[in-house]
């Protein structure tokens, strides 16, 4: 029974030592490591993603890989990041889902920011091809009567200032720009004669609906534009950093409290040791 | 002596080298097309088995049908036809996609529902129109085939398990980059392609065509809307489920027809094209892009050149 009772208190002791062990353990220094290279990586992504959406708007990148990569990249390290800020500090989780939906944002935002810009680009490019064909087409309709090369003349003119003012869309920001152009198509679709030859009439739809299509992706690239500048990525990263940086701090100094109660505690369990092996080793005193 | 010449010969050899390298990356074009990659860091291992698992008809349901009954890579990772067809002769919605450099693809399927390959892998096991199964089924047919598990067990030493399945799939399907002439090409051999290929290309980019299909893949890395310049799907009629395109995915109105742009590498062997097969040669589709997506006309000797540049995007090899 003795025998059976000191196991128990044996264990027990051993117990204590091994829990107090254990909390030491809670926390790897490495993962402080990781997590700031993951965050570095994605402040990375989302500067090179500002960089190539501005280079693909003024034409400067030649194709959207650029822009392609950096979501690829931020996917993957989304997948080696899960669970390793909870792992830290529960709490952490609102930050990484709120900084996941910022990614998930901008993700979206310059999918549609590329396929807005290629359609812009395209027309923008043809754009003048089509007035100089409908110009063509209006110089051969005018030779017909002296009222229709009038007519002609006219449409001419203003085909010219409506590529004018399309031309200018493509450096200028300003909307009111994009209103005169709309006003300008408004008129000259009201200048379309229903007896245009039919060459002619292909023409001019051809011209007018690359117009529109600059005007209408124009204002949606400034929206675009907008609503990435308001993605807060850059600060949900700041965050997450702040957070899991304290959350770390917190958990080192625990883990620093359990060190010192571990040494204190095996102490005590060697000096306990070290009495009771005194004790046993001491010489029966003598019968008397 | 000899150790003295030996040392002139290596430094020579290693002048040589650097301005032969010198010289070919000068020659390299900078174009909106990007060459493919000569060499890819993928686990030859896990090609090696997801090549079998890709031709393993355990797969579907019936055991009637592999991924590669409707990726047939020898001819142009299609099936050839207008739908795809899955078990039980069921004609599915869609056509297939090419799974010929689908590792470049930003994204997978027409709506691109899938993110990455090993996602897409799990789809059409599961869709009961295509393969018609799950993994439960799957792994109780693989795991019956000792020397199957052995195997697998040689590359994935935790066993047979759906994400190593997909994964090894994924992988056998990223080894699939098919260069071809154009891609040497690019890379300076300037008579990789001849007088009218150039000339189809330099259209290719004049038209417009390059605003979508570009990078390394040729289209593969954006979404567009089909129908930009003109209303396809109003022309068309009988608008199906698949029509919508992205908007089955995301509900969101911006993002009806809006589909995944395909690459055009291999485009001369992957029709019918678009994702309603509706277009059965590539004179055909080119007619559709320049009305809807151009919304303008060309000449048809012009049309032709550009039909023999796509052709330069044939693969030389990755078909086998």
């Amino acid at each position: 029974m003795k025998t059976l009772l000191r196991l128990v208190v044996f264990a027990v002791l051993a117990a204590g030592l091994w829990l107090l062990y254990r909390e030491t353990l809670g926390v790897d220094p490495a993962q402080r490591e990781q997590v700031a290279s993951i965050l570095n990586e994605l402040r990375q992504i989302d500067a090179q993603w500002d960089v190539h959406v501005l280079r693909s708007k003024t034409g400067l990148d030649k194709n959207y890989d650029p822009l392609t990569r950096p979501q690829t990249a931020a996917l993957q390290l989304l997948e080696t990041w899960t669970g390793k800020l909870a792992a830290v500090d529960y709490r952490l989780s609102d930050s990484e889902t709120q900084l996941k939906e910022a990614l998930f944002a901008k993700i979206d935002l310059v999918d549609r920011f590329k396929a807005q810009n290629a359609v812009l680009r395209n027309s923008l490019r043809f754009v003048p091809l089509a007035a100089e064909d409908l110009k063509a087409k209006a110089r051969e309709a005018g030779e017909a009567t002296p009222a229709k090369r009038a007519e002609m003349a006219a449409l001419i003119e203003s085909v010219d200032q409506v590529l004018i003012d399309t031309l200018k869309l493509e450096t200028a920001r300003d909307a009111e720009l994009n209103s005169n152009l709309r006003r300008r198509v408004g008129k000259l679709v009201e200048r379309r004669g229903s007896d245009y030859p039919k060459a002619l009439g292909e023409s001019f739809d051809t011209f007018l609906n690359h117009v529109a299509t600059i005007s209408a992706q124009k204002e949606r690239e400034e929206e675009l534009l907008e609503q990435l500048g308001r993605v807060p990525l850059a600060e949900r990263i700041e965050a997450v950093d702040r957070g899991f940086m304290s959350a770390f701090e917190r958990m080192l100094g625990k883990r620093e409290n359990y060190r010192l109660m571990m040494f204190a505690y095996a102490g005590f369990l060697l000096a306990l040791m070290a009495f009771l092996l005194g004790r046993g080793s001491r010489p029966e005193p003598l019968a008397a | 002596m000899q150790t003295k010449n030996k040392g002139w010969i290596k430094k020579l050899a290693m002048v040589a080298a650097l301005a032969a390298a010198q010289n070919a990356s000068a020659q390299m074009l900078d174009e909106p097309i990007k060459p493919l990659p000569a060499k890819l860091d993928l686990d030859a291992r896990k090609v090696a088995l997801g090549k079998q698992l890709f031709h393993d008809k355990r797969l579907s349901k019936d055991n009637s049908l592999s991924c590669a009954s409707c990726h047939e890579i020898s001819k142009g990772g299609v099936d050839g036809q207008q739908f795809a067809t899955g078990i039980k002769g069921q004609v599915g919605p869609i056509n297939t996609p090419t799974v010929l450099n689908s590792g470049l693809n930003f994204r997978q399927f027409w709506n691109g529902r899938a993110a990455t390959l090993e996602e897409q892998a799990a789809g059409p096991v599961h869709n009961p129109g295509e393969m018609g199964s799950n993994w439960q089924e799957v792994l109780g047919k693989l795991g019956q085939d000792a020397a199957f598990v052995a195997q697998f067990k040689a590359v994935y030493p935790d066993g047979v398990q759906p994400r190593h399945i997909q994964e090894a799939i994924a992988t056998f399907e990223r080894s699939l980059i098919t260069p071809g002439r154009f891609d040497r090409y690019l890379l300076g051999d300037s008579r990789a392609i001849d007088e009218d290929e150039k000339q189809g290309y330099q259209l290719f980019k004049n038209y417009g065509c390059v605003a979508c299909h570009q990078g390394m893949g040729v289209g593969g890395n954006m979404y567009q809307t089909f129908g930009v310049l003109g209303n396809y799907f109003k022309d068309k009629g009988k608008v199906t489920e698949a029509d919508l395109g992205r908007y089955a995915v995301t509900k969101n109105e911006a993002d009806r027809h809006v589909f995944k742009v395909p690459s055009l590498r291999n485009v001369e062997l992957t029709a019918p094209y678009f994702h309603d097969g509706s277009a059965k040669t590539l004179d055909e589709a080119i007619d559709v892009m320049f009305r809807y997506q151009l919304g303008r006309s060309a000449p048809a000797a012009d049309k032709a050149l550009i039909v023999k540049f796509l052709k330069t995007l044939t693969g030389e090899k990755g078909m086998q």
